[in-house]
């Protein structure tokens, strides 16, 4: 009854507050907008149905997420409301049990939770069924999907969370421990679920919501069957997950029952040193009354000096307010501890480690308001946290009445919260540059203090303060705790996220600018100019929040908008208005300039401005893809490039061949954006038909008919001059300290470009196109007529630039010179190239070896020389293997060119291979793997001068198996060869450790295969499969075949069927079926060791049995598995005990054996005693569990054998 | 900076009303002339002591009115009447972690005084007049009300305040910390407007000059103390009685107040000629004159009748 009771008056007490609604209003609208914002595209583009389980389980793990760290309040306020209101004199005495008090008011917040986490559902079905989604996405209503979700998702949700957040708030006494413990829960399901995911179930298991496993189950792990059909069960992890996190819900709420006592919280454990017994009251003395003169008749003074100094008392205390208590500095400091050992992980790409060079940590260190970091985000809910606690703690302490009426003004007060606030955030990156600087120091790094101070307190700190003082003013401004730490998180949700619903001019989002960015090459190039303008309009902006924020100061019992409202009135004096206009006056001006830099100096485009621009262009002029057009030959080119000036100048010739059989009466001229491209002109008469600015087409009408055979040449002037800035940033292409372009991006070219047209489905259809695949078929003959800037141009260029810089371009350097201060180059291709390069212009240091007459160069910054020996050494490795095994290099230069940046990705254009900064910084000497990346790397990119600029594929499916597959391949062959086997070993496990990664088996077969995983992994994995099975002369000659026929680049450009075909014919028949399980099905084999047990025989000869386990399966696209037969020839392999230092013992045995059933003991004799034994021991067969091919072997001492051992010793 | 040194000032109130958004109306046309000395402002609870109170002290906006402070327009020059203010509010918390002098140290430079010198010896002085200064380094989380309630005091006088406003400062204390907070209350009066509103008779009989009484947001008496005592001689008679003819005397007299006295009830009538029926005269004092006015007898009439009960 009591319980009733209690019960009852919570759960209408909730039901009667705003926030109860609100907090159901926003789960609503985020699952809304989550599906019809985000969902619905992948869904158009054919990923999924858009009401798949899937994708509702995803919906409503995003909304619990969310929900963690805005509905704290429901449960907080239903365990310490009593306390704060201090009704607790009167409940505590109440007759009721402390079950039925806690148990009434528990279950009051429960089911208040579940209210508002109802609204995700409601929010799904009305995207689903109420706005008129077209029905080829959906599939049929299916209630199980629904029900499933709302069982296993949001109902075991709403108690664990409620149960763990109201613990915590019963015990301390205080509602916002329930905002900590749903803060601790974010952090567990949003970040540690997707850091802890490398290490195997982990992840699924610490995420208090679900979050993780069904996100990695969306993500990669589900077939796309799947994804559309299975519903979510309760089994496995998830299972597992959901018994653990409702036990520790349990568990909580039953030591809070234990914990939990009637009594008054000044008297409750920690506050024991203050009891009032200990202080005697202090006594009373009659004897100075009526002294007249006792009291002091000091007065206080007023005036801008005792402003300041209130300002500084204010604000010293306020910030100890925050700074000293647990969840301040010293969460602070644990935070930032927390990051730099978060380093760890990051200082390292692709297991290797990087240099601790400063600019590369302070890039890891630091992130914009408007990025998703995690580091930042925590900061951000901390600030909205502190700012909460600064502006309500007088209020709550009930010291308000008192101190309001004290002789300060509002803006002292106000400033002094934020000047609080701004310590504390400088306390912050103070821990954060320590750490680092130790971090960096303990790595045998050298910091820059100089740039560290600069990134910190010059850069990220302006973003935190700016973020800082809109927390404060949505706290001053909604005069309502919780209510304000939900909007400040709306507020920052927005930021986060106005990109994606259309708000990307960045003028429009608080805070947000373009990024800046530092590296030891550039500097900080032209990233910071435009960063200062925006940042200096955000805090105009900010000086006028400010001053609302003051005006709506709160220091007396007036609530109402209108009361506040008159106050504000009165608050408004001569100095507000003149710091008013002066905002305004920035704002205005600032703000002015800004736009007159991104949308009047820059074509200001909205992202789908730019798709709209990219279908009108295929709409309008897609026909006129297959008219014949003459064929870029040669160009001709005098580049003047001004640094410092962000300036270059083009003066062009290109020379066209009509190779086709008709007469060409017209050409088609493709200019790019940004740049002017002027005096076009033919040797011959020629009319401008059309010219299109804005899709930048131009058709010209020769006077006389181009015959096949002849050639024409035309002239043209590119003119490009970087001025200001756009939304996106300064232009980086071309910086004082560093150039870098590509001909394409600037250059005209001729004919219709393919490489505009829109790809996805979900674009394609709501712009109105045809459908077509993402990728042309495979089987699409026409499709292998083109290839991207395929055509084989020689180029001629004369580049300068200043006289301190050096110039990198296509093909040999013929000559230099210097005229006046500037400095000339000139290239010239030795052959033909793709019509794909670049110019670079620097203060390059060269490294410069030699290979038999081809110059080896590294064109690098001054500061990374760590890698160039290393380099150099794989280069002529490359040369030396790919020139014997496939054929000539076809030029006399090969040369790496770094440009800044923090990446470490490569890009192998013809002679040229381009590497970020961050492929310089990698230390592979560090790498506890004994891996050497950068010499694997620098194999495969050489190997792209066959692969890719040799032989360039269509630009259809499968073309990553002829570029990226055979440059892997040919790597593994330089390994080997150069190298030692060893090493070989060491570069099939990184490619194996791909195998760790969840991911759906389905796919098309590896021929059409598109994706990463098919290019970089299984492609070079089966490859070298194939050669173990057939001999590397065979694969290997295959490869010359294909090389042979395709070197010219010449239309058809070949395609994954010709390497098969090629293959097909080196292969033997006994093989023909693994090459097509291979190549042309996506085969998957399931290899298994069951059990080895060895018995010795003879002196000196041992038999091994094995029992193995074979089986083969092929997946289709969707995910639909077939059971194969198995008859293949797959390796046994028996091996000696491990020595120290190895991975595998000394191989006693390696044959292959016809497996034809899927279970076989196998019987081998080998010479000297084994350790293991194993199926597939070299994995060359597609199975990604590799743990079970190899068995330890039991050694069977059986009775029989050991006289015969005596009788060997005897005989001996 | 104003000079408000030398010339004692006046507080006045004209036609100040406020209605509060769920329509209550806390006060209603009130006018009142404060002069300087200590002021009692006496009412029951929920009489709209606090709203005008807190209307004062700047912390409440009234809907329609004006209050000057000497010159100083309270409503509109809060800052400045800030600075010539002291309030000590009906309920107030405070830092438990901080020590009382560090606190008021505090307060002190909120109020102006910033001067470190000047700091120490008004801290000093004032944590000596409320006796806190042994217990100056105790943390206030653990002091007992009447310490508390001293230190609001403390607070309060920051400043040599013109204008002290104390909000129902005696509920808490004990009868001797009551008196010697009375005391130093009258010691400040000497120079300033002192405003005490408070529901305890005693508290305005012994100290203040003048007095007001408030009910229902209206002003029922304004007066010299020792007047409206004296106005009443004569007026007020007493009668012991039973219980059980309260309801019937009730219908014939005035009743102003009945008492239980051991187990008879004392009951005071209002009225001028003599109610015969064993009643005696009685010697008047500010709880007859407060009853008489609640009861609507006294005065300025006003419609409002109430039955008072105790």
């Amino acid at each position: 009854m009591k319980f009733r009771k209690i019960f009852q008056l919570e759960f209408s007490y909730g039901l009667r507050s705003v926030t109860t609604w609100l907090y159901f209003l926003v789960q609503l609208v985020l699952s809304f907008s989550w599906m019809i914002g985000n969902y619905i595209h992948d869904a158009r583009d054919g990923y999924f149905l858009f009401n798949s389980p899937i994708v509702i389980g995803a919906v409503t793990v995003l909304g619990c997420v969310a929900w963690l760290l805005i509905g704290a309040s429901v449960a907080g306020d239903a365990a310490a409301r009593d306390v704060e209101t201090r009704m607790y004199s009167l409940t505590y005495t109440a007759p009721a049990t402390k079950a039925e008090y806690l148990g009434g008011r528990f279950l009051a917040a429960f089911l208040l939770n579940f209210i508002v986490l109802l609204g995700i559902p409601l929010g799904i079905l009305i995207s689903l069924y109420c706005t008129g989604v077209e029905p080829e996405i959906m599939g049929p209503f299916r209630l199980s999907a629904h029900l499933t979700t709302f069982f296993y998702l949001i109902l075991p949700n709403a108690f664990i969370v409620t149960a763990i957040q109201f613990s915590l708030a019963a015990t301390t006494r205080r509602s916002m421990a329930s905002y900590l413990a749903g803060a601790i829960l974010f952090v567990a399901a949003f970040i540690l679920g997707q850091v802890l995911q490398k290490w195997g179930n982990w992840g699924n298991l610490i995420d208090p919501v679900g979050f993780t496993p069904i996100q990695s189950q969306l993500s990669n792990e589900w077939s796309p069957l799947e994804k559309n059909t299975r519903l979510l069960a309760l089994e496995g992890t998830l299972l597992l997950n959901r018994i653990i996190w409702m036990g520790i819900g349990i568990g909580m709420l039953a030591l809070t029952y234990f914990r939990f006592r009637f009594v008054l919280p000044e008297t409750g454990q920690k506050r024991k040193q203050v009891v009032l017994s200990d202080i005697p009251v202090a006594p009373l003395k009659w004897s100075n009354i009526g002294t007249g003169n006792a009291l002091p008749a000091i007065r206080g003074m007023f005036g801008w000096a005792t402003h300041l100094r209130q300002l500084r008392l204010l604000t010293q205390k306020s910030f100890l307010q925050i700074g000293r208590s647990f969840t301040g500095l010293p969460l602070l400091a644990a935070l930032a501890l927390f990051a730099v050992l978060a380093l760890e992980g990051n200082l390292k790409a692709k297991g290797v480690p990087v240099l601790p060079r400063t600019d590369y940590i302070l890039n890891l260190l630091t992130a914009p308001l408007t990025e998703m970091d995690f580091f930042y985000m925590v900061i951000v809910l901390l600030t909205v946290y502190y700012a909460g606690e600064l502006v309500w703690r007088e209020r709550e302490t009930g010291l308000s009445e008192m101190s309001h009426v004290t002789p300060v003004p509002e803006w002292v007060l106000f400033l002094s919260k934020f000047l609080a606030l701004s310590l504390v955030l400088v306390g912050w990156l103070v821990f954060l540059m320590t750490a680092a600087i130790l971090a960096q120091l303990s790595r045998g790094g050298n910091p820059e203090i100089g740039l560290y101070v600069q990134g910190f307190f010059g850069l990220q700190l302006v973003d935190c303060l700016l973020f800082a003082l809109l927390a404060l003013f949505v706290h001053v401004l909604i005069n309502q705790k919780f209510v304000a730490h939900l909007v400040a998180l709306l507020v920052y949700g927005f930021i986060l996220l106005a990109p994606n619903i259309g708000i990307e001019h960045k003028l429009l989002v608080y805070g947000a600018s373009p990024t800046w960015s530092f590296t030891n090459m550039a500097g900080f190039g032209t990233s910071l100019a435009p960063w200062i303008w925006f940042k200096l309009y955000w805090v105009a902006w900010a000086l006028l929040v400010g001053v609302v924020a003051k005006l709506l100061w709160v220091r007396s019992r007036e609530g109402s908008i209108r009361a506040r409202f008159q106050l504000a009135r009165g608050r408004f004096t001569r100095s507000t208005t003149l710091v008013v206009v002066i905002a305004a006056g920035l704002v205005g001006t600032l703000g002015s300039f800004i736009f007159y830099n991104t949308n009047v100096v820059h074509d200001y485009t909205s992202s789908s401005e730019a798709l709209e621009e990219r279908a009108a262009y295929e709409k309008r002029y897609r026909q006129y893809k297959d008219r014949p057009q003459p064929l870029l030959t040669k160009s001709k080119l005098h580049v003047e490039i001004y640094p410092e000036e962000r300036q270059v100048d083009i003066k062009g010739t290109y020379f066209l061949v009509n190779n086709t059989s008709v007469a060409i009466d017209s050409l088609h001229l493709t200019t790019t954006a940004g740049v002017q491209t002027t005096k076009v002109a033919f040797d011959r008469t020629a009319k401008k038909l059309l010219s299109d600015e804005k899709l930048r087409h131009h058709i010209y009408a020769l006077k006389t008919p181009l015959q096949p055979g002849d050639s024409l040449q035309m002239r043209f002037e590119v003119h490009s001059k970087a001025m200001g800035f756009a939304n996106a940033g300064a232009d980086e292409s071309v910086m004082a300290t560093s150039v870098n372009f590509r001909n394409y991006e600037w250059l005209p070219a001729i004919g219709y470009q393919d490489y505009r047209e829109l790809d996805d489905a979900g674009s394609r259809k709501e712009y109105g196109l045809s459908p077509r695949p993402m990728t042309a078929s495979l089987y699409d003959v026409k499709a292998r007529l083109t290839a991207p800037f395929a055509e084989r141009v020689s180029v001629d260029a004369v580049i300068g630039t200043t006289i301190d810089q050096t110039v990198v371009g296509p093909g040999g350097l013929h000559r230099t010179w210097t005229k006046g201060n500037r400095k000339y180059f000139h290239f010239v291709t030795d052959a033909p190239i793709k019509n794909e390069y670049n110019f670079f212009s620097a203060r390059y240091a060269v490294h410069e070896k030699q290979w038999k007459g081809v110059a080896i160069q590294i064109y690098y910054d001054p500061s990374q020389p760590q890698n160039l020996d290393r380099m150099v050494r794989s280069a002529q490795a490359s040369l030396a293997y790919y020139t014997q095994q496939f054929g000539p290099y076809p030029h006399r230069q090969i040369r790496f060119v770094s440009y800044p940046g923090h990446g470490f990705g490569n890009h192998a254009a013809p002679v040229n291979i381009t590497a970020q900064e961050g492929f310089f910084l990698l230390n592979p000497e560090k790498d506890e793997r004994g891996f050497d990346l950068v010499t694997a790397v620098v194999a495969h990119e050489i190997a792209h001068q066959w692969w890719g600029n040799q032989v360039d594929p269509a630009l259809t499916e499968g073309s990553g198996l002829l570029s990226e597959s055979l440059a892997w391949y040919s790597a593994m062959g330089v390994l080997e060869e150069h190298y030692g086997p060893a090493h070989l070993q060491k570069l099939l496990s990184f490619l194996r450790e791909e195998y760790e990664t969840p991911r759906t088996k389905a796919s098309v077969p590896l021929l059409q295969a598109t994706d990463w995983y098919h290019n970089y992994r299984k492609g070079p994995m089966v490859l070298y499969a194939l050669r173990q099975y057939m001999g590397k002369d065979r694969v290997n000659g295959a490869l010359r075949s294909l090389l042979k026929n395709h070197a010219l680049g010449k239309p058809p450009y070949p395609t994954s069927l010709d390497l098969y075909q090629e293959l097909k014919m080196a292969t033997p028949d006994s093989l023909k079926t693994l090459l097509h399980d291979f190549f042309a099905a996506n085969t998957f084999w399931d290899l298994k060791t069951e059990q080895a047990t060895a018995k010795q025989t003879n002196p000196g000869t041992w038999q091994v049995t094995l029992t193995v386990q074979a089986k083969k399966f092929v997946v289709d696209s969707i995910g639909v598995e077939t059971k194969a037969l198995i008859k293949d020839w797959v390796e046994i392999g028996v091996y000696g005990p491990v020595k120290q230092g190895e991975a595998v013992g000394k191989p006693l045995y390696l044959q292959k054996h016809l497996i034809t059933s899927p279970q076989q003991t196998i019987t081998v004799t080998v010479a000297a005693k084994p350790d293991q034994a194993g199926i597939d021991p070299n994995y060359l067969l597609v199975d990604w569990e590799l743990k079970d091919n190899y068995q330890i072997i039991k050694e069977l001492q059986t009775s029989t054998s050991k006289p015969s051992t005596n009788r060997a010793i005897s005989s001996r | 900076m104003k000079n408000m040194e030398s010339c004692p000032i006046h507080l006045s109130i004209r036609n100040v009303s406020k209605t509060y958004a769920n329509g209550v109306q806390a006060l209603s046309h009130i006018n009142l002339e404060i002069p300087p000395g200590m002021y009692g402002l006496l009412g029951p609870n929920g009489a709209g002591k606090s709203t005008l109170m807190r209307t004062l002290a700047t912390l409440q906006e009234p809907d329609a009115g004006s209050i000057h402070l000497g010159d100083i327009d309270v409503l509109r020059q809060k800052e400045e009447v800030r600075q010539t203010l002291g309030y000590l509010p009906q309920e107030f918390g405070v830092y438990p972690k901080v020590s009382a002098e560090e606190m008021l140290d505090y307060f002190a430079v909120l109020k102006g005084i910033t001067q470190r010198a000047s700091r120490k010896e008004v801290t000093e002085g004032l944590l000596k007049q409320t006796n806190l200064w042994d217990k100056r380094k105790q943390k206030l989380g653990g002091f007992s009300g009447g310490m508390k309630q001293r230190f609001g005091v403390a607070v309060a006088l920051l400043g040599n305040p013109k204008l002290l406003i104390v909000d129902e400062p005696t509920a808490g204390l004990d009868p001797a910390e009551r008196v010697r907070f009375l005391n130093l209350l009258s010691e400040v009066g000497e120079n300033s407007v002192v405003l005490l509103s408070t529901h305890i008779v005693e508290d305005v009989s012994e100290l203040c000059t003048n007095m007001a009484i408030i009910n229902k947001g209206q002003i029922l008496l304004q007066a010299n103390t020792q007047e409206a005592v004296m106005n009443l001689k004569g007026s007020i008679w007493r009668k012991l009685t039973d219980k059980a003819n309260l309801s019937s005397l009730e219908q014939e007299h005035q009743v102003i107040s009945a008492k239980l006295l051991s187990g008879r009830t004392m009951v005071h009538v209002y009225s001028e000629e003599h109610p015969g029926n064993g009643f005696e005269l009685a010697e008047p004092d500010l709880e007859d004159v407060y009853f008489t006015a609640m009861t609507g007898n006294y005065g300025q009439p006003q419609p409002v009748k109430e039955e008072v009960q105790l």
